[in-house]
């Protein structure tokens, strides 16, 4: 199968992550971590451009972006894949398709999807308690976008998959466990819980039994059975549409081990932000997936780190923001330090990468274009 | 400046904003602050690994209350464990809880039904608040959700009340619904940095959260703020930087403070922007007199200016 992408194995003995162009092109699936507010989105879309660049033919899938991004790309969010205009002054001889992946629209479009009749269908969308949930459903839509993955990898369309994960990923349990949708497909726990909410429903509560009597019985009493009626339709309808995917788990499994699937972390050189990258990649090394590279962002530019760190106490009395900037650049060489180390004791030797603060694009594909570019001589 | 004294008269503070721009710092500082002021004050967050005890030189906090600092209690709280404590101590369904709750296939439905979670949240913010033993907390503050997640944690109460049930659940939410409508009890603090792309998001987000939020907005605190240009720094690379993130910077804030006047309505006064500097690096765990050393930085500049 030929898929346009550069087989690792025949990649000329190149190290897979002697450079940030190098790693690009030695990978079909990039899978992007980092917690939120890091800029991991904003990563996903310039490292989509690099590989766009190498003539690779991207898709990008993104969760939950800030609207202003998609608003950037001119593309809607949608779960559906949506060619990305790059302006021709950019010499750009390959090309982006990306989905901007919306919780409510997904979760929208499912029901939509695999409700039974158009009236089950509006009567979940319009229920409130859906209405005020349906954008914080996080879980499923980590699947959903495995789902999603598996599908693209397979797609001969694409040679680049570039994978933006929800910031909250610092279980990760998606990656480990993709078979099992966590606490919602158990032992097909939802089905059996919730089938008789469908039946009370139907038939009043006189007709459930047994057990699921007690505790439905008891459920009702504290909530009310009708309200939860409509969830359970939804719930059900889920189910089907994630059964599909259970079956395809070990598939996903095996796809993300492959040797040109590469982990990107991106992180800020603060405390808590380490914090948060430390645990992703403790966790990273025990489900046994390999981190490729990090990516220092937000850093203070190197000038004026090297600057501020050479500042006097002389300089520092006249100044007290020079003061501020020596202390920042102290603690970011801390924090940084501290994470490398986290990596070598974990064994891992991942392409370290870096962006000042500065870098950081206005909203235009253009000035991700610039980060590309400072990305590409790493 | 942010004068809290105001703030902390309440009981309950919400703190939410973007991502990675503060919120957790705030959080720690207003109960900082709080503490100085002699309350006994809890802290809450709701994630996976405690963001707010590493503040204050803690590890592992984890589900239930403990002290961090004099009169600063945190708590990380765990879903399936509020739930339990919701079940048996709020609603006072012990038995209930005890033969039908605590069943493991339950306890995956708690963390599943779209809703559940953000409404025992709030209620065990409202327990803390009004209804758990004396002495109670003087002052709660939750560490919130970022923004998309945080207005639908505030729109759950009412999305309840409209299912038109009956049962102690209802009952509960009501009371609670009540609580967090009380301007004098409960506010909510939105906090931004002064950059350009987060201005234009809280800009957008303000008006949406202010129509559709129980809690009324107390205020937007802008954090970050570089310090004001010395024209006694020495030329170079540092100065040059100091005096670009400052330009940008007053570009942002006169946005804000352009997109705040433009969503007040002609008869009432602009939401408060409180401004807080950038601090450069924030050190692990604060020191003791952190807040009051960020809180007071910029009164400080302006009481000068007032002087001359």
């Amino acid at each position: 199968m030929n898929t346009g992408a550069p087989n690792f194995a025949d990649s000329n003995g190149q190290k897979k992550t002697d450079s940030t162009e190098a790693l690009i092109k030695n990978t079909r699936i990039l899978v992007l971590l980092g917690a939120g507010g890091v800029g991991k989105t904003t990563t996903s879309i310039v490292t989509a451009l690099m590989g766009a660049n190498q003539g690779r033919r991207v898709a990008l899938l993104s969760i939950d972006p800030a609207k202003r991004l998609a608003a950037a790309l001119g593309i809607p969010l949608s779960n559906q894949l949506q060619p990305i205009a790059i302006p021709e002054s950019m010499h750009i001889s390959g090309s982006i398709d990306a989905a901007m992946l919306d919780q409510k629209a997904v979760f929208d479009a499912m029901v939509r999807r695999h409700a039974p009749s158009m009236s089950t269908a509006e009567s979940i969308l319009a229920h409130p308690v859906y209405q005020a949930a349906s954008t914080n459903l996080a879980g499923p839509l980590e699947y959903m976008a495995l789902a999603k993955l598996q599908e693209l990898a397979e797609d001969p369309r694409y040679d680049l998959v570039v994978l933006d994960t929800p910031p909250d990923t610092q279980a990760l349990d998606f990656l480990a466990r993709p078979n099992v949708l966590a606490g919602f497909m158990e032992n097909k726990v939802m089905t059996w819980l919730i089938r008789p909410f469908l039946l009370a429903g139907r038939f009043g509560l006189t007709k459930l039994f047994s057990l699921s009597e007690k505790l439905m019985g008891g459920i009702a009493k504290v909530t009310g059975v009708n309200a939860l009626q409509s969830f359970g339709e939804f719930l059900l309808l889920m189910q089907e549409v994630i059964s599909g995917f259970h079956s395809s788990g070990e598939h996903i499994v095996k796809l993300l081990h492959s040797p040109d699937t590469s982990f990107l972390l991106v992180t800020a050189p603060t405390e808590a932000a380490t914090r948060s990258a430390t645990g992703i990649l403790t966790e990273l090394k025990n489900i046994g997936y390999s981190l490729n590279a990090i990516l220092f962002n937000k850093c203070l530019p190197s000038a004026v780190r090297t600057n501020a760190l050479a500042s006097d106490d002389q300089n520092m009395a006249i100044d007290p923001a020079i003061a501020m900037l020596k202390r920042r650049a102290e603690g970011e060489e801390r924090v940084t330090a501290k994470l490398l180390q986290a990596c070598s004791s974990s064994g891992l030797n991942p392409l370290i990468l870096q962006l000042a603060d500065e870098d950081q694009p206005i909203g235009s594909l253009t000035a991700m274009w610039h980060l590309a570019e400072r990305l590409g001589q790493q | 400046m942010l004068d809290p004294t105001e703030l902390l008269s309440r009981k309950l503070l919400l703190v939410t904003g973007k991502g990675g721009i503060g919120k957790t710092l705030l959080t720690a500082c207003l109960g900082q602050c709080a503490a100085a002021a002699g309350k006994r004050v809890l802290l809450v967050e709701y994630v996976a690994c405690d963001q707010l005890a590493p503040l204050f030189g803690a590890t592992l906090i984890g589900h239930s209350e403990r002290s961090v600092a004099p009169n600063i209690d945190c708590l990380n709280l765990d879903p399936t464990e509020n739930f339990r404590e919701y079940m048996t101590k709020y609603l006072g369904q012990r038995v209930l809880y005890d033969t039908i709750f605590s069943h493991k296939v339950v306890q995956s439905f708690i963390k599943t039904v779209p809703g559940l979670a953000e409404l025992m949240l709030l209620g065990r913010l409202y327990y803390h608040c009004e209804l758990a033993p004396e002495p109670r907390y003087d002052l709660v503050i939750l560490d919130g959700f970022a923004s998309g997640h945080f207005l639908s944690l505030m729109t759950t109460p009412a999305a309840v009340l409209h299912t038109a049930l009956g049962g102690p659940l209802i009952r509960e939410t009501e009371r609670v619904s009540a609580f967090l409508a009380d301007r004098d009890k409960c506010g909510i603090v939105y906090v931004t940095i002064p950059e350009a792309l987060v201005i234009s998001e809280t800009i957008d987000f303000l008006p949406r959260l202010a129509a559709q939020s129980p809690t009324a907005i107390a205020g937007v605190v802008l954090n970050r703020t570089p310090p004001p240009l010395s024209t006694l720094s020495l030329p170079g690379p540092a100065a040059d930087y100091l005096a670009r993130i400052a330009e940008s910077a007053a570009a942002a804030t006169a946005m804000l403070t352009e997109g705040l006047a433009a969503m007040t309505p002609h008869d009432s006064s602009p939401m408060p922007i409180w401004t807080l500097p950038e601090v450069g690096f924030i050190p692990e765990p604060l020191p003791a007199d952190f807040a009051a050393k960020i809180f007071t930085a910029q009164g400080q500049d302006k009481a000068e200016r007032a002087k001359q």
